[in-house]
């Protein structure tokens, strides 16, 4: 008893240090500049020190739930500079976040416009005819829609943790969206669906973790690397933008309802999206132990897309995992740049 | 001139001669007694590392400023701490032991900060602080909540540990020591649930409130069995027999609610009738909500209990194996783990998925409700509102549309690349 004793005070005695030395929790520190805006949405390109290896550019469209800082929480572990130190070219869409006045702000507007406008400034900016895409979660989505659409303009797309397949035996979020009543909850929170409710339901698809994470924090606040590290996951969690109301609906409906993407009954501004045009080389990049985006949702893919140059990529771990991590830095990430570079 | 750490250490001198002296009394009673001055050199040794490090931190004006600009001296002050209170635990347990004292009035279970909730509390509230200060405003809630959660899980860990080491795992033993409503309690925490001891308050600030309406309906003659079925209703909530309960009372709300609404109708046009009758169907839309919360607490309760259950056999039977107590955080992992198992199992039906949906869609309509009434209520006063941002924003959208349109066909007829090189051509 008495080494635990010890242990413990030892423990208070660096929390103590660590917590003094802290001043700021700072994300997001990859050196960028905004190249492109409209309203909200900001184009950011992302600055290197040398010039890329690849001559295509590489333009990854984020989810709107939670924000794409996610992919750049801490400077060791960071996705973009490793993506940057592999020598890629990078651009981020940051869709900002929605208030009241983008309640009526649709999938379309999104993927017909946002989307579609980056891609077309980085064609220009870069004198090219076409770009790679990389999208990540619902921005994974959006993104094999555009490539459906817009296949002239992709020359490589790569979807990591992108839900395709929404039958509801994929997991929690997908059976309880069927029973939702999408329309209820948009009209009761006046278009604008807070970051708070999606955050409620996607603690609840592992309740216990909230107490697992407090539980651990003596271990965790005794190292400042991983109290820092923790604080900044909080900081990421915690600024959830919230959702346009009509985007929102469509979402559920269309998707975790109706499944129409992989059906083949998704329209998208007056056009069917039809996967099967999708004919680039294709990298889909799935979390085994993902428990908001199983794999189960996302393979089906594979099947469904025209593309001959197409690959599935397993990693082993969850869904955050795949951006922040030792794993992400060692195994995915270079994979990734690799598969680009091969075929730029 | 006495300093304050000067007081401080008198005041630790004072505890520590009192466990001295009482220990020598208590071992003087039997033969041999301790020997004379024991523990002196660790004492001695320990004042001087004290005024030491204290010292070298005695200019700051109070302890919080002190661990934040001196962080260094306060480790070496701790350490200092560490090492006396090892020492007194060895000479503590190597010389009382011989005379037959196990923990004559001193526990080093109890100082030995086993806990969390210790490490939070009792050793360092700075960090606590310093840790909550830290996080987001959303999170340092959930901070808060775990704390308390915790705290109650320590409470009954002196009867958990006696239920594992007796094999006591049954609900009929269990109940005896964790009430069902202080166990609800618990777990209500773990899920962000209002706490579930009020369950019998919402249920008679419901039947309040349905008594009301009903009092009302009577005069209308519509149906004189409801105060009955009513009645019959919350009394089989207040026995602790709840779930055959929750459709017959959505029932009675909704009829109720959907009777009383044509008496709106008599009422005649108008703000104020517009506005009570939203308030009406606020109150009602409210009531049907705590229904079916409490239907989800009670499903989540049902499958929580065998969780605990299941823990207590577990760690029962390595008890049994290795006739060794667990810590409380093993059995706390274990319980979490367990806990966890049990809701995702409930989780996974297409029963509770029904209910989740509906509970969401009656928090969404209630805050929907609210909103139109505020907005309502501020008619006429200068104040932008919400329905007239949203004509804003669906001309806004139309606008969007039509320009997306516009810039679609134009991009079709001219690549961006082809525009690009055009214009360098034009320049050149």
């Amino acid at each position: 008893m008495s080494t635990d004793f010890i242990e413990r005070v030892n423990t208070a005695n660096e929390a103590i240090r660590h917590l003094s030395e802290i001043e700021e929790i700072d994300i997001a520190t990859a050196p960028r500049e905004t190249v492109w805006e409209d309203g909200k949405v900001q184009l950011y390109h992302f600055i290197r020190d040398t010039p890329p290896s690849a001559k295509t550019p590489v333009l990854i469209s984020y989810a709107l739930v939670n924000r794409w800082e996610m992919m750049d929480l801490q400077p060791n572990l960071s996705f973009i500079r490793k993506l940057l130190e592999e020598g890629l070219d990078i651009y981020l869409i940051d869709w900002g976040y929605a208030t009241g006045i983008d309640r009526y702000k649709t999938m379309e507007d999104y993927i017909l416009g946002d989307i579609h406008e980056c891609v077309e400034f980085i064609c220009r900016r870069h004198e090219l005819e076409k770009i790679n895409l990389l999208g990540v979660c619902q921005g994974g989505t959006f993104s094999l829609i555009y490539a459906a659409l817009f296949p002239e303009l992709i020359k490589n797309l790569v979807t990591t943790v992108t839900p395709v397949d929404f039958r509801e035996e994929n997991g929690l979020l997908f059976l309880w969206a069927k029973h939702m009543d999408v329309d209820a909850i948009v009209e009761g929170f006046g278009g604008v669906v807070p970051g708070d409710f999606l955050n409620s339901g996607f603690d609840l698809l592992k309740p216990m973790n909230k107490a697992r994470k407090f539980s651990n924090l003596p271990k965790v606040a005794s190292n400042k690397d991983s109290l820092l590290n923790f604080l900044r996951m909080e900081k990421w969690v915690a600024d959830s933008p919230a959702q346009a109301g009509e985007t929102y609906r469509q979402f559920i409906k269309d998707f975790y309802q109706k499944n129409k993407l992989i059906k083949g009954e998704l329209m998208m501004g007056g056009e069917k999206v039809d996967l099967k045009k999708i004919k680039m080389p294709v990298l889909t990049v799935y979390a085994k132990d993902d428990h908001i985006v199983p794999p189960s949702s996302t393979i089906p893919l594979h099947d469904v897309i025209g593309s001959k140059d197409k690959e599935l990529l397993e990693f082993p771990g969850g869904h955050i995992g795949v951006f922040v991590g030792g794993r992400s830095q060692k195994l995915l990430t270079p994979a990734i740049a690799q598969w680009l570079i091969d075929r730029d | 001139m006495k300093t304050n750490i000067d007081s401080i250490i008198e005041g630790q001198k004072k505890v520590f001669d009192l466990w001295a002296e009482t220990t020598k009394n208590m071992a003087g009673t039997l033969a041999g007694g301790l020997p004379k001055d024991s523990g002196k050199e660790y004492w001695d040794e320990w004042v001087e590392n004290q005024k030491k490090y204290w010292d070298a931190i005695i200019n700051r004006d109070n302890l919080q400023n002190a661990f934040q600009g001196s962080p260094d001296e306060m480790r070496k002050w701790a350490e200092a701490q560490t090492e006396f209170a090892k020492k007194w635990m060895e000479f503590y347990n190597e010389n009382t032991g011989k005379y037959g004292f196990k923990n004559p009035g001193f526990s080093i279970d109890n100082t030995g900060m086993k806990s969390w909730q210790q490490w939070m509390e009792q050793n360092n509230p700075w960090i606590q602080q310093n840790i909550t200060k830290n996080l987001p405003f959303t999170q340092q809630w959930n901070l808060l909540n775990y704390k308390d959660l915790y705290e109650s899980f320590t409470h009954y860990w002196e009867y958990l540990s006696k239920m594992i080491e007796f094999g006591m795992t049954e609900w009929d033993a269990i109940g005896r020591f964790v009430t069902p409503d202080a166990y609800r309690e618990m777990v209500g925490k773990f899920m962000g649930y209002k706490p579930a001891k009020n369950v019998d308050e919402l249920i008679k600030q419901t039947n309040e409130v349905f008594e009301k309406n009903i009092k009302l309906f009577n005069q209308y003659q519509v149906n004189k069995d409801w105060p009955e079925q009513w009645s019959k209703m919350t009394h089989a909530f207040l026995e602790g027999h709840p779930a055959a309960s929750y459709t017959t009372l959505m029932e009675i709300n909704q009829n109720i609610n959907h009777g009383i609404d044509k008496f709106y109708n008599l009422a005649g046009q108008g703000r104020e009738v517009e506005i009570a009758r939203i308030l009406k169907d606020i109150q009602f839309t409210y009531i049907a909500f705590i229904i079916r919360s409490l239907e989800l607490q009670n499903k989540v309760f049902e499958v929580s209990q065998p969780a605990l259950s299941k823990t207590l056999e577990i760690l029962n039977k390595e008890y049994q194996a290795n006739k060794t107590a667990p810590d409380f955080q093993v059995f706390f992992n274990q319980y979490i783990n367990n806990l966890e198992g049990s809701l995702l199992n409930l989780m996974n039906g297409a029963e509770y998925a029904t209910l989740q949906g509906e509970l969401s869609k009656l928090a969404a309509t209630l805050k929907g409700k609210m909103d139109k009434v505020f907005e309502m209520t501020l008619e006429g006063t200068p104040f932008l509102m919400k329905s007239f941002s949203d004509e804003v924003a669906k001309e806004m959208a139309a606008l969007r549309k039509r320009i997306r349109d516009l810039e679609l066909r134009l991009s079709k007829v001219d690549h961006p690349v082809a525009k690009a090189k055009s214009k360098t051509t034009a320049k050149s």
